[in-house]
């Protein structure tokens, strides 16, 4: 069985917020190490990898390993119904069919259940080929997402450029086009942890679709910095650590050349 | 007890210095995490508590193997006599055997071996008077055959100089006897005459860059002798034959590379690296769950260690991190040439032309385009870099189509018995089979492990009837044709034993269905090429020259309107991943109606001249 206690449900809420747009439904795949998610969107376009390592975790049991099929939508509907200070106990027997949630609150005078609905789902594994980013570069997550937000509004799509001075993404449709430029070791708010910075082998420029980038900034509450890394005409990772005990990162495949 | 209460306070002692040293990376400056002390064992306390833990684990729990004595709980004598010096002389042979056969082969498949071997040669003078392919008979099984040889010459000097007997201390083992490294000096030394020789193998390093957190790369050669002298600061000097024993059985069952057994660790409380794992979490907890502050001492800044690199993520951190992984060769580089030979029949779809790859090695089994190796010229010494190291691509500029045509020319005339150059001659005549077309598509980079190979691709179009044989020959068809002058690379051994035996590799004719569909296996490179043909019949529909054939014409027509958008990434009602997303073309017309329908969630690039990607096509697939 699978018993596992956080003694914050808002952390379930901000994953789940991060991913349910993009996927709707996905397997969760529990072992003693902790929970994993991976899945593609829709319109296999993106990918995303979730993990919670177990000691993240006020406490953590899983006997064997095994996968919950789960609606995400549904999922995050019921968690909408728990306090962000609750405490949250999620539970499920290896055979059985639900997913159990239970809710505490603070002072344990409110204690909710529901019974999640598992369901089978079908989901191929896809390997995710490791590579040596030509170009790793960390800022401050809040900077990306405003990045996103303000580019949005010229263009479906972002370029995203690398080089030793700094990182640059520009984006240019039929209103006009604009660009934004971090330079290394800038932060908008004076803060050294979320200050730029850069890791190059090679300069890299890769165009990304906006739509998506938007959306792996709902993950922006988990943590303070987010990590882009690229190499030419591979996907971008984009990924943000959840304080230390996991991570939510997102793939997402590059705009490339069409000849015709 | 006393006894306990002080190994309890030295653990916490190792979990405090733990978190300085975790903190150190995660906030302050990574690059100065802990000082060189970090590796090394504290104090005589320490010592002594940590060698009686392991040696009284090794009485319970050593692995019984024919070439040791036991002891202990598992002792079949009580005898405690020093063994006479025959009696030693005996050991150190039979050590010698067993640890020579243990180079890198696991101790099951050695027992065996080693059996037979000391049934046939029970002491150094019958294996220095026996016959060298009698030595190789009984070894055959084992590889590296260049240990049994060394052995049996080894033994005969043994024999000669010694008088038979090895030399008891490490040095002159090493230094007399060829064949016998400090490792195997080190296990002669202590096991067979309990002398305080340190060793250290693979096993050793394992547990002692975990018990001492040591994150430099164990074939470094710093890294190499802080091990040595490691080992010999641990050594117990009574017993240093099962004390060494008892290292490599801890990393052998317990302290294992990827799952290994911290709660029966019996030495777990001096380890740093377990240390560290409790440190990340109570880090972990205190982040993530608000639980209080965790106390830390401040580092001492005098003496920093020079070996460890940076730990660059607190999420790197842990028992396995130990011992480091040493560093990885880069990729080899090559290049291919790919010929992408279609077939236009009378009255039916074209075919292509695929070659089953080798029953082992690289690509095994999977049916994939002909495709040749083209020799590279030498990297130039004059500091530009060899014709890979610029960009992918633009190596290509240093090969002329027309000079790798030539190599796919040759490979079609051994093997199909079809010459290319001379069908497209306008002047022939009544010729069986015709080229129709043939034309360059570029160029593509497919990245495996350890090989980086850049695909240089060409499509032929031919026609009429042909006689293909049903295979080709593995040797002619693998091996590097000659493009530019120049030294051939050297490949490694193992490529090359592949290579070498003549194997058949048959060939097929597929349509382009059954070559996308689940019916073949193919691999990765076959669907960049095809990619590219793909493609260049977009860019090129209305200018190229249509083939004498309605019925082809009618399924081009069809691919130029629904690759479009086909190639595009909408189909969100479509279930099957996108790498099977090329599929026969009346199944796609079908799937084009409903992209369209549901144009709405559409992430194509209006304003851009950019199409989406899918990103399954970058994925592997796992069973």
């Amino acid at each position: 069985m699978l018993e596992a206690r956080l003694s914050q449900a808002a952390i379930l809420k901000k994953l789940l917020d991060a991913i349910k747009d993009l996927v709707t439904e996905a397997n969760f795949d529990c072992n003693d190490s902790g929970i994993a998610l991976q899945a593609m969107d829709n319109s296999h376009v993106a990918l995303v990898a979730l993990l919670l390592r177990s000691q993240g975790f006020e406490h953590f049991r899983c006997d064997r390993n095994h996968s919950l099929g789960i609606s995400l939508a549904s999922l995050s509907k019921v968690l909408r119904s728990a306090g962000n200070d609750d405490t949250l106990t999620i539970k499920s027997e290896e055979d059985g069919d639900t997913l159990q949630l239970v809710f505490e609150s603070p002072n344990v005078d409110r204690v909710s259940e529901y019974d999640l609905k598992l369901m089978d789902i079908d989901s191929e594994h896809l390997g995710i080929p490791e590579t040596a980013y030509d170009a790793v570069v960390k800022l401050s997550s809040a900077e990306f997402q405003r990045i996103c937000r303000d580019l949005i509004i010229l263009s479906e799509s972002v370029t995203i450029e690398v080089d030793k001075e700094g990182v640059k993404f520009q984006a240019a449709g039929e209103i006009g086009s604009g660009s934004i430029k971090l330079k290394q070791g800038t932060s908008v708010d004076d803060d050294e942890a979320t200050a730029t910075s850069i890791e190059l082998n090679q300069a890299v420029a890769l165009t990304f679709s906006l739509k998506y980038l938007s959306n792996f900034t709902k993950a922006t509450p988990l943590s303070d910095t987010v990590i882009l890394s690229m190499s030419n005409e591979i996907p971008l990772l984009v990924e943000y650590k959840v304080s230390d005990v996991g991570y939510i990162r997102y793939y997402l495949a590059p705009k490339i050349g069409d000849d015709s | 007890m006393p006894r306990h209460v002080q190994t309890q306070s030295q653990n916490d002692v190792l979990v405090q210095e733990a978190i300085t040293t975790l903190r150190q990376t995660i906030q302050d400056d990574r690059h100065v995490s802990h000082s060189s002390t970090y590796h090394l064992f504290k104090d005589p306390v320490e010592i002594n508590s940590l060698r009686k833990a392991l040696l009284d684990w090794y009485d319970g729990h050593q692995r019984e193997m024919p070439w040791r004595t036991p002891c202990g709980s598992k002792a079949q004598t009580s005898s405690v006599l020093p063994p006479s010096e025959k009696e030693a002389a005996q050991r150190a042979y039979e050590v010698w055997v067993s640890e020579v056969m243990l180079q890198q082969t696991q101790v099951a498949t050695v027992i065996p071996y080693y059996k037979r071997w000391l049934q046939n040669w029970p002491t150094i003078h019958d294996l220095a008077k026996a016959h060298p392919e009698d030595v190789n008979k009984v070894w055959s099984g084992l590889g590296y055959y260049s240990r049994a040889r060394r052995l049996h010459e080894g033994s005969q000097l043994v024999v000669r100089k010694f008088e038979g007997i090895l030399p008891r201390d490490a040095k002159s083992l090493e230094k007399e006897v060829p064949g016998i490294g400090p490792y195997t000096a080190g296990a002669i030394a202590s096991i067979a005459y309990n002398l305080p020789a340190p060793l250290v193998d693979g096993n050793v390093v394992r547990v002692l860059s975990r018990l001492r957190a040591v994150a430099g790369d164990p074939k470094g050669k710093d890294v190499i002798s802080l091990h040595w002298s490691l080992a010999k600061d641990i050594l117990d000097p009574d017993r240093p034959g099962h004390f060494n024993q008892a290292l490599m059985d801890l990393g052998a069952t317990v302290c294992t590379p990827q799952t290994p057994d911290c709660v029966a660790c019996p030495i777990k409380e001096f380890c740093r690296a377990n240390a560290e794992q409790r440190a990340q979490i109570l880090l972990a907890k205190q982040k993530f769950l608000g639980t209080g502050n965790v106390d830390s001492p401040a580092m001492s800044t005098l003496d920093l260690c020079k070996l460890c690199p940076p730990l660059m993520d607190i999420e790197e951190s842990g028992v396995k991190r130990y011992p480091a992984k040493a560093k990885k060769k880069p990729p080899r580089e090559e290049v291919r040439a790919v010929c992408i030979l279609e077939h236009v029949g009378a009255h039916k779809e074209s075919k292509f032309l695929l070659v089953q790859g080798p029953k082992e090695g690289l690509l095994a089994n999977l049916w994939d385009f002909p495709n040749i190796e083209l020799q590279l010229p030498e990297p130039s010494t004059d500091g530009t870099g060899g014709a890979l190291q610029s960009k992918s691509g633009s190596v290509i500029e240093n090969i002329q189509y027309g000079t790798w045509k030539t190599a796919i020319d040759e490979w079609m005339g051994t093997h199909l018995n079809i010459s290319l150059s001379s069908l497209q001659d306008e002047n022939r005549t009544r010729a069986e089979v015709t080229v129709i077309d043939r034309m360059d598509l570029g160029s593509t980079l497919h990245l495996f492990s350890h090989i980086k190979r850049v695909m240089v691709v060409e499509h032929v179009i031919i026609t009429g009837e042909i006689q293909l044989p049903s295979n080709v020959t593995a040797k002619t068809s693998t091996s590097p044709e000659t493009l530019i002058k120049g030294k051939s690379k050297p490949r490694n051994a193992k490529e090359k034993t592949a290579d070498t035996g003549v194997e058949t590799r048959p060939l097929r004719w597929f349509t382009e269905a059954e070559m996308m569909g689940d019916s073949a296996a193919v691999p990765a490179t076959l669907k960049k090429a095809f990619a590219l043909l793909v493609k260049a019949r977009n860019a090129t529909m209305k200018t190229r020259k249509a083939p004498g054939n309605a019925q082809r014409k009618k399924r081009k027509a069809v691919d130029e309107d629904v690759e479009d958008d086909a190639g595009d990434v909408i189909q969100p009602e479509q279930s099957t991943p996108l790498a099977k997303r090329t599929q026969s073309s009346s199944s796609r017309t079908t799937k084009v109606v409903r992209a369209k329908q549901s144009r709405k969630g559409d992430v194509r690039d209006a304003g851009s001249q950019l199409k989406q990607s899918g990103i399954a096509a970058y994925l592997t697939r796992q069973p």
